[in-house]
């Protein structure tokens, strides 16, 4: 840890976000375990797990991985996994949807479309995961390695899968909320999409805004997702108060 | 323990009403003796996903045992019903009739909200002389898609035709869906009305059922835990 006021306000951000995300993560397994509908006990775990990998994903930087093949891999690991749980996130939110809605219609051919899109989703990370290695390898075996064109092409891959998949479900989750009677599940399903999108936008903030302002605003939505977050996985379900009166007279 | 028993009120002796179990042993042990009161309608509400429809359930399963005739109403496939049915420990031996949205006979649509009520009082008279249990999830759904006024005749009526006959309607409603005075208006027809709900103390977030009123029965103040699992469900009293 460094004296220098962008580390520090990066360490707190990080410190926060852990703290708020165990809290969510905490409180959707609770949760769960309160539903009876497989459905839904399934959102909520995936909502955990969500916030478990972001989690995890803060927590890394505190720790410095070795700058061998093992390491890079490892560094890597929990941006690909948070693609993968995102996507099971939002597939379980928009069966929830379907669900809820009294004519059960498919948003967007959703329910044809799932399967293909986890199979080529999947496929897209484990290509960009072998190229991560072998450029590694190569980096490690010594200066003047370049790496293959094929692990070149599997970046760019990668990104437009992850646009196009969780883009067009974005949408989907957009169309099955306007279609669900339940508010506490649209208000849920609308804080998901505002938290993958305050994600997206510190990602882009951080990339092309150079120097300490990027990082700094970058931070700044990344904890705004993460409370978002929090906030949709509070809305998985209506959480009532225990009335005092009703509570005294059973006694 | 007998689906149906007669409630003796120590005060005055004699029978004063019959009470047709919830299938749910526990539950029937709270409402002061083996369940709900014989022509009635009860309405549960509580959030999506929370086991209302487990409720609907084990009453049907209760009353299939036992020989009563059981209507399941629902917006849903039957094909989806039998699912959860399966996933709460119900295996699908034994079924009550339907009106589903598919896979039933008789279709449910709920843009025809007259046809539903028709087919239901219809497949209840046709057995008379039975005793006779509905359990139904449209009414969320038509409450939703049509004006309040009109939907409190509907249901005003359909109850009480159902109780002309020996007959308990359990209707599941979700809280979600409605203004509080949508679903406080509703709970009038109702001659019992029980919560399930997540409460949420501190950190702490408990499934706790409640029991708004009930025929017959004083007003049962506090809340009980239930659990749901696949071997059954119980309700127990709560600890604090």
């Amino acid at each position: 840890m460094s004296g220098d006021p962008t580390y520090i306000i990066n360490d707190a951000s990080s410190i926060a976000q852990i703290v708020i995300l165990v809290l969510g993560v905490y409180r959707a397994l609770v949760m769960r375990r309160g539903f009876v509908d497989a459905t839904y006990r399934s959102r909520a775990l995936w909502s955990a797990f969500l916030m478990l990998v972001i989690a995890v994903t803060n927590a890394q930087f505190f720790f410095s991985f070795p700058n061998d093949v093992l390491g890079t891999v490892l560094g890597f690991a929990p941006f690909i996994a948070i693609i993968i749980v995102s996507f099971a996130f939002v597939d379980r939110s928009m069966l929830v949807a379907v669900r809820s809605d009294f004519f059960h219609r498919n948003p967007l051919h959703w329910l044809q479309l799932r399967i293909p899109a986890s199979v080529v989703l999947v496929g897209s990370a484990a290509l960009i995961f072998a190229a991560v290695t072998v450029s590694a390898q190569l980096a490690n075996s010594g200066p003047g390695t370049n790496a293959p064109i094929w692990a070149d092409l599997s970046y760019y891959q990668f990104f437009v899968v992850v646009v196009l998949i969780l883009g067009y479900a974005a949408i989907g989750l957009i169309v099955a909320a306007r279609r669900t009677p339940d508010k506490t599940l649209r208000r849920s399903i609308r804080l998901l999409g505002l938290a993958l999108g305050s994600f997206v936008v510190s990602i882009v903030l951080s990339t092309i805004i150079p120097g300490d302002a990027g990082s700094i605003l970058g931070d700044v939505f990344t904890l705004l997702a993460t409370y978002v977050l929090y906030l949709s996985a509070m809305s998985l379900t209506t959480l009532g108060r225990v009335e005092k009166d009703a509570q005294a007279a059973s006694r | 323990m007998s689906c149906v028993n007669t409630l003796i009120s120590p005060a005055s002796g004699p029978a004063v009403s019959q009470l047709v179990s919830t299938g749910v042993v526990t539950l029937d042990q709270l409402l002061g003796g083996d369940g709900y009161p014989d022509r009635s309608a009860i309405l549960v509400v509580g959030p999506p996903g929370i086991g209302k429809e487990a409720l609907g359930y084990w009453f049907m399963r209760s009353g299939l045992v036992q020989g009563d005739y059981c209507l399941y109403a629902t917006h849903r496939p039957v094909s989806d019903v039998l699912r959860d049915m399966k996933g709460v420990g119900i295996e699908s031996d034994r079924v009550p009739d339907w009106i589903a949205s598919t896979g039933a006979p008789v279709k449910c649509d709920l843009r025809d909200p007259t046809a539903i009520s028709f087919n239901i009082k219809d497949a209840v008279h046709k057995n008379r002389g039975r005793r006779v249990r509905v359990a139904t999830d449209v009414l969320s759904p038509l409450l939703v898609l049509n004006p309040l006024e009109p939907m409190y005749s509907y249901w005003s009526q359909l109850v009480a035709d159902l109780k002309q006959q020996d007959s308990v309607l359990l209707a599941l409603a979700e809280d979600g869906m409605h203004p509080p005075n949508v679903l406080t208006t509703m709970e009038q027809l109702f001659d019992g009305v029980v919560e399930m709900r997540l409460y949420e103390e501190g950190l702490a977030i408990t499934p706790l059922f409640r029991v708004k009123k009930m025929l017959g029965l004083p007003p049962l103040h506090g809340y009980f835990r239930f659990s749901v699992t696949n071997t059954g469900m119980e309700v127990l009293p709560r600890v604090r």
